[in-house]
């Protein structure tokens, strides 16, 4: 028997180098593309990236954008169905980015908000915390408070308030 | 006009200047209107300071060092729905000393009871609240521009004592003592309506005005009204009104009895983003008022007054440049005064801003100026 002749196989195509390297760049990089975008359309999941905490002795069922606003420029200073004294917002040093974006101020406005205010003796001045753990503390021992933390630990005293449109 | 006062830059003043400064700037740190809380939620103090370096500001060709302000605030809850709110403040150059005097200490203090956001009452010695900034105490730190417009917040002349001396005075009871009624209320989502209801005395200083006298005879009443709009609008209007009792029947002082003052003011403020614009205007006049040694014995001059002022300003994140043209005039005594200013404010962290601006006068000296504001 004879073996055909290899001249009669057809001859595999000559792939250019650079198309070569180009598809095996893009076999490696393909699952990391693919983790990228999960990851991406995972941040994107969640409203808020932020948790708005409150005293667990409050009943106030959930707080709206317009009401939170309004009580981080100072507007309202009692709670509606909630603790009967004033309310008591908890600032922070830097702030966080999504949540003044979901209030739709800037970080600039707030203080210059705030300065009005304080100065001219209409405010009692909020307090303001350098992190996650000093608002749940103030939070958990203030019955009027109300913050904001970026990553919540569960803490005895305190209560997450789920924020409405 | 101004009065003229010492602006040599001595020793001491600048010492206390720079300790001042160097202590503020540590407290103040990168927080917003944070205050020393002395008990959380209960007690706390804060305050502000400020100083500035001008060159023109009273006296043509004089440069100056002025510590303007230093005060220190109170706040007590004394209870859930009961605050006080007192301040001392420690003024050097203040710009409406009848004596001229150097420095002056102030004093203010109320107590607030507060029922809800819809209704607050207080009683004590306050900054009345007309107009959009006549609250907030001079806090260079609470507004973008170096001072107050000079044609709606300043002293102007007001009228002629019995000797035809001018007289100074502010178109309305800046600060006083008295009543204070306030609430906000939010009749529909997304809009706002303040109000300010008050009853006093008249202002406490400055008594030398043919209208307000701190005699316990000179009553004053007034009105504000804030609407907050949906897009960041902001329109109010104010009311002012006072009658000279029947003290001042001395013919030395100029302060006849039955003298009125009426004064009526609107605001408007709108935030586009980072564009802010901002403007007022006043209208004040004193009847009643017969002036003894005018050419025609008790005559009833044309007392109007108008001032006004609009300012644009734009935040580049923590800089903010900004202009305001600003007018005033006197139909008594013919006194225009119109000045355009345009300066920046940089923020340097939430408690500390430094400002430069010029100010075109038109018909005296331009006023160049840097200041520093720390708050804590």
């Amino acid at each position: 028997m004879r073996n055909p002749p290899t001249t009669m196989l057809p001859a595999p195509p000559a792939v250019p180098y650079p198309l070569l390297a180009l598809r095996a760049v893009l076999r490696a990089a393909l699952p990391v593309l693919l983790l990228l975008a999960t990851a991406g359309t995972a941040s994107l999941l969640p409203a808020h990236a932020f948790e708005i905490v409150v005293n667990s002795d409050n009943l106030v069922p959930q707080i709206g954008t317009a009401e939170l606003k309004r009580i981080y420029l100072g507007e309202q200073e009692f709670w509606r169905g909630g603790p009967s004294g004033p309310v008591q917002p908890v600032l922070r040093e830097e702030g966080d980015t999504d949540f003044l974006r979901r209030l739709g101020v800037s970080q600039q406005q707030l203080t210059n908000r705030w300065m009005r205010l304080v100065f001219s003796g209409a405010a009692y001045p909020p307090h303001v915390a350098r992190s996650d753990q000093e608002v749940l503390e103030y939070v958990a021992s203030h019955p009027g408070s109300i913050g904001y933390v970026e990553q919540y630990s569960a803490t005895p005293g305190v209560r997450t308030l789920p924020l409405t449109d | 006009m101004r009065h003229t006062h010492a602006t040599r830059p001595h020793a001491r003043t600048l010492a206390i200047s720079l300790l001042a400064v160097l202590t503020l700037w540590f407290l103040s740190g990168p927080r917003p209107a944070a205050a020393v809380e002395i008990v959380p939620n209960k007690l706390s103090v804060n305050g502000f300071f400020d100083t500035h370096i001008a060159y023109n500001l009273y006296d043509s060709g004089t440069t100056g060092l002025e510590v303007d302000h230093w005060v220190t605030m109170v706040n007590w809850r004394v209870s859930p729905r009961v605050r006080f709110f007192g301040d001392i403040t420690l003024e050097h150059g203040t710009h409406y000393d009848e004596h001229g005097q150097n420095g002056d200490i102030k004093t203010r203090a109320f107590v607030q009871f507060q029922h809800s956001d819809a209704f607050k009452a207080a009683a004590g010695n306050f900054q009345s609240p007309f107009g959009h900034y006549n609250q907030v105490h001079d806090a260079v730190i609470a507004f973008t521009t170096v001072d107050l417009a000079d044609a709606f917040y300043a002293d102007r002349q007001v009228g002629v004592d019995a000797l035809g001396t001018p007289v100074h005075s502010h178109l309305y009871a800046r600060e006083a003592a008295g009543v204070w009624l306030s609430g906000h209320a939010l009749p529909v989502e997304n809009w706002g309506l303040r109000w300010d209801l008050y009853a006093i005395n008249g202002e406490v200083r400055d008594g030398r005005n043919p209208a307000q006298a701190d005699d316990n005879a000179n009553k004053g009443i007034g009105l504000r009204t804030e609407f907050e709009l949906p897009a960041g609008l902001h329109l109010g209007a104010s009311w002012y009104s006072e009658r000279h009792g029947g003290l001042g029947t001395d013919p030395t002082l100029p302060a006849p009895a039955g003298a009125e003052r009426r004064a009526l003011a609107a605001e408007a403020e709108w935030q586009i983003g980072p564009l802010n614009l901002q403007g007022e205007q006043l209208w004040s006049r004193v009847e009643s008022y017969p002036v003894p040694l005018a050419p025609i014995p008790f005559v009833q001059p044309d007392t109007h007054a108008m001032g006004q002022y609009a300012t644009a300003s734009v935040a580049f994140g923590a800089v903010i440049p900004y202009i305001r043209q600003e007018r005033y005039r006197n139909r008594w005594f013919d006194d225009t005064y119109e000045a355009f200013s345009a300066g920046v404010a940089m923020r340097a962290s939430p408690g500390a801003v430094i400002k430069f601006q010029h100010k075109a006068v038109a018909r005296a000296d331009d006023v160049s100026e840097a200041q520093l504001a720390v708050a804590f």
